[in-house]
């Protein structure tokens, strides 16, 4: 098992490095750049004061290298935009707001989803499993960004229930600013999640240990909740993971429209501005979690089936 | 089925729906419930019992003093934090915020001396520019109180305010502003706004050398004079309109500058400050400033506190009340003021910075080469219909020339047959252009209002009279300017917008200004369009100072320039803004060239002292629930 992860951890910084370099060719390639005149052109000598101040003089894999060197040793840079500024000082500054959406929005459509996926299973082909796949598939059908639009339009403009944040971390505002965020974010949630379960549950309770177990007289309830769950518990985990990441890497549209502080609405912003420094370290963040939790994703199943066995044994 | 089993099955069912149904309406609870003060009525106060209540006990008859009668006084004038008196009508101190999204931009460097295009919501507050303007761009005093130029016209002296102090108790001197002058050339700086005080626009001595690193720093045309007080600025040519270019001279205090950099405004921790405001809290997400104790009466403001709260979208923002003023931005927006009957009379459109959008050509590249094309084209722009049916008569006006009308030698009225809507003469001079084309590249910049509908309608038209397929493509504004400015190791434009729809408004208030940006690639213009006898023409009027004869120029020039077809104007912006009915002062009033209600470009700022006036009404409490 060590060995198994010492080998996903050496491939995760591989992941890393080639991303890393990725990210600079495209940053560099990409036109425009961090310093562009906006109105009236900068004379030669002047733009060349400018490139030269913050390195865009030197080639992208020269800025690239010095880059990973500092990077080693933990000194992700300062933003081209904040002046005076960390990145990681800003990314701390984003994190918290993320990682609470996300907390909240998993929160109440996780458990809700699996539920709903359960009944929606043992219900099947009736009035109650139409309305919650019905529901689910609207759910995971809409646009998120239009849920927002109306969210905002009803209870934001009209109502007035809710308001935008005010700019400060979501932890450190009243509930009005963040419940109809995380309720919209996690809309999308619930409907795939009850169709996860409920295909799961569906799967498990045609299984022949299934019929065995009744046959044995267990009950229902017994069945479904010590058998039937344990066995529809993989599917479930394979989603958690990116739901997770997802949580913690930010929402983009809910974070820009509700004025959150958030990492998504600190990534977009940092590549309209081409704030390479801010760019390139979200960007290792998003994969560095993303990475890992798809190894923690692994090591789970071993927990929940003993019969995975990791690295080929 | 037993009827024990049956109830018990019936009752087992009737349980799960009422889980169903807990659930359902428990979450719709609770998500409510969560919700802010503002969804819940505040709850009734709960009565003390009867018998907890201690009795109060009453004072004896003796001990109270004798009521006296309360004399008719007037209201006690109110005084806010740093000690200025509010107006009559205005509400108490606490309710002294005022609250914007700002630009939308999260916040950067504060100090347009530090960075004009990286500068966030709530900048240029921490100074006193050498000169402002009032509501009617008219140039008055700022930290400079008097002016004058020498009898060859190329060294100006000007006199500083000896009571503008900054927040540490150390005096603004010359010093300071040679400290700013010498920051903004130094080539270790890489300032973005180099031209605006180079040859063509500020011809400040030695400022283009020291940029280019060919001269020492200390050898630029800005010194301190006789007295700290006095401050001695050397220009290269005459420049009669040099104090106007000042209302950006915002200073930056040396010993702030040396110690932190030009971002020191930025951390609560370094900012100083001698204008109305100092910086409390500042994040890419929100900025709030108080008042400023240590600014002298006629710069300390009647505001406590200003927030700017980058929302992304300004307009929704207003629409919820949690911001005092907000742009109107699209055509959804413009659809809402014209229909909403409280935002309508709030919104109100004002001339912004005189901004003209235009198309124009790169007319070394052919077909673009031939002037009876580019006057063809000229005849297809139906900017009347433009105007009534895309932005709205409310956000834009039909634009025959560069130079909106109210700036200074503006000439629309006599140039408007010039390139007037006129489809037969537009086919007639395609065909006597003796040129063949099929399909043209049309590229928007993406930030332009309305640009890409506008361009559609355009390319439209093209294609409905002389046959030409127009591609409109919309390219976001970095990578846009980024192409359009690119040059060539030879230095010549090297750019592929040959056909391009884009706008240009004022930096300050002077023909000199909005006409030199069409100078030509060959002067280091954005354009191509390098006519010799307009570049002349420039050059012959800037340094005039018989304005009648010096205006006489400046609208030969234009004329030139609309005869020439290199750009077609389309519309000239009248920007609305819309203002909660609390927010009061006199840069609101309507004055001489803004007609309606609103704070005039550039804003609520120290440039134009609005900063420093405007205040919340007392009927605040009507409108606004909380401050964010």
């Amino acid at each position: 098992m060590a060995r198994y992860i010492l080998g996903r951890l050496a491939g995760l910084a591989f992941v890393l490095l080639t991303v890393s370099f990725l990210t600079f060719f495209l940053m560099y390639n990409t036109p425009g750049g961090p310093f562009e005149e906006l109105n009236q052109p900068l004379s030669p000598e002047a733009k060349a004061n400018i490139m030269r101040k913050y390195g865009l003089d030197q080639p992208f894999y020269v800025n690239w290298w010095n880059w990973l060197v500092n990077a080693v040793q933990g000194d992700f840079g300062m933003s081209y935009y904040y002046p005076n500024t960390r990145v990681v000082d800003l990314f701390n500054r984003y994190w918290g707001s993320s990682l609470m959406l996300g907390a909240l929005a998993v929160a109440w459509s996780f458990p809700l989803g699996a539920v709903l996926g359960v009944i929606a299973a043992l219900k099947r082909n009736t009035i109650i499993d139409q309305i919650i796949t019905t529901f689910a598939l609207v759910t995971v059908t809409i646009p998120i960004i239009s849920l927002i639009f109306f969210g905002i339009a009803i209870f934001v403009i009209g109502l007035k229930w809710f308001g935008f944040n005010n700019g400060q971390p979501l932890y450190q505002q009243p509930p009005n600013t963040w419940v109809l965020p995380a309720f919209i974010f996690g809309l999308g949630t619930v409907g795939a999640l009850t169709r996860y379960t409920r295909s799961g549950m569906l799967d498990v309770l045609g299984q022949d240990y299934i019929r065995t177990a009744r046959a044995k007289g267990l009950s229902r309830a017994v069945v479904i909740l010590k058998h039937a769950m344990r066995n529809m518990l993989i599917p479930l985990v394979t989603i958690f993971g990116p739901v997770l990441a997802n949580a913690v890497t930010g929402s983009t549209f809910v974070e820009i429209t509700f004025a959150i502080p958030g990492v998504g609405r600190f990534f977009l912003e940092s590549i309209y501005t081409r704030d390479y420094p801010v760019i390139i370290f979200t960007v290792i963040i998003g994969a560095s979690i993303l990475t890992i939790s798809n190894l923690l994703i692994d090591l789970a199943y071993t927990l929940i089936d003993p019969r995975v066995r990791l690295g080929g044994h | 089925m037993s009827m024990s089993n049956s109830r018990k099955a019936q009752s087992a069912k009737l349980n799960r729906r009422q889980m169903l149904k807990i659930m359902g309406t428990g979450s719709v609870v609770l998500g409510l419930a969560a919700c802010g003060q503002a969804a819940t009525p505040a709850p009734a106060p709960t009565e003390a019992p009867a018998t907890a209540a201690p009795e109060p006990t009453q004072a004896p008859p003796t001990a109270a003093p004798e009521p006296t009668a309360a004399p008719t006084e007037a209201p006690k004038a109110m005084v806010n934090s740093v000690g200025k008196q509010l107006p009559a009508d205005a509400a108490p101190p606490e309710q002294q915020v005022f609250v914007t999204a700002g630009q939308g931009n999260p916040g950067q460097f504060l100090d347009i001396s530090a960075s004009v295009y990286n500068r966030g919501a709530l900048a240029d507050l921490y100074a006193v520019p050498l000169t402002r303007i009032n509501k009617d761009f008219e140039m008055v005093p700022g930290s400079a109180t008097t002016w004058k130029v020498s009898e060859d016209g190329n060294t100006w002296t000007f006199t500083l305010r000896n009571d503008l102090k900054w927040s540490d108790n150390t005096p603004l001197t010359a010093d300071d502003l040679v400290a700013t002058f010498r920051y903004m050339a130094d080539p270790k700086s890489g300032y973005d706004f180099t031209w605006y005080y180079s040859k063509g626009s500020g011809n400040i001595k030695n400022f283009d050398e020291v940029v280019a690193g060919t001269v020492p720093v200390e050898e630029l045309g800005v010194r301190k004079g006789a007295d700290d007080y006095e401050l001695i600025i050397e220009t290269s040519e005459v420049t009669p309109y040099l104090p106007r270019l000042f209302m950006f001279a915002m200073p930056l205090q040396a010993k702030a500058l040396a110690a932190h950099g030009p971002a020191y405004n930025s951390n609560p921790a370094t900012c100083v400050s001698c204008g109305p405001f100092i910086v409390k809290e500042f994040s890419p997400t929100r900025v709030e400033v108080v008042a400023n104790p240590s600014a002298p009466d006629d710069i300390k403001p009647f505001l406590e506190r200003m927030i700017a709260v980058p929302f992304p979208d300004s307009f929704q923002a207003y629409q919820a009340g949690q911001v005092d003023t907000s742009g109107v931005g699209n055509a959804a927006q413009v659809d809402a003021v014209l229909n909403d009957p409280t935002l309508s009379t709030e919104a109100t459109p004002d001339v912004g910075d005189f901004r003209t959008d235009y198309f124009f050509f790169d007319v070394t590249k052919p077909p673009f080469d031939n002037l009876k094309f580019r006057q063809a084209l000229s005849h297809l722009l139906d900017r009347d219909n433009i105007v009534k049916f895309i932005t709205k008569p409310l956000l834009a006006r039909p634009a025959y020339s560069f130079l909106a009308p109210g700036f200074p030698a503006a000439n629309g009225e006599a140039l408007k047959d010039i390139q007037r809507y006129d489809p037969e003469l537009a086919k007639q001079l395609y065909q006597e252009s003796g040129v063949t084309v099929e399909k043209l590249l049309l590229q928007v910049r993406a930030d332009v209002f309305f640009g890409a509908e506008i361009a559609q309608v355009y390319a439209d038209s093209i294609k409905q009279n002389l046959g030409i397929e127009v591609e409109v493509k919309s390219v976001p504004q970095k990578d846009y300017m980024a192409d359009l400015l690119k040059r060539g190791a030879d230095g010549k434009p090297d750019t592929t917008i040959d056909f391009g729809y884009i706008s240009y408004g004022m930096d300050y208030l002077d023909p000199s200004n909005m006409l030199t940006v069409m100078k030509g690639s060959d002067l280091g213009g954005r354009h191509t369009w390098n006519n010799k006898q307009y570049q002349d023409l420039l050059a012959q009027a800037g340094p005039m100072t018989n304005i009648e004869e010096r205006t006489k120029l400046y609208q030969e020039a234009e004329k030139l320039m609309v005869e020439e077809c290199a750009f077609i104007w389309c519309v000239h912006r009248t920007p609305v803004n819309l203002w909660k009915p609390y927010v009061k002062g006199a840069p609101l009033e309507p004055g001489k060239i803004n007609t309606n209600r609103g704070v005039a470009w550039p804003g609520v700022g120290a440039m134009n002292g609005a900063a420093s006036e405007i205040y919340i009404g007392n009927n605040v409490l009507d409108y606004r629930k909380s401050i964010p």
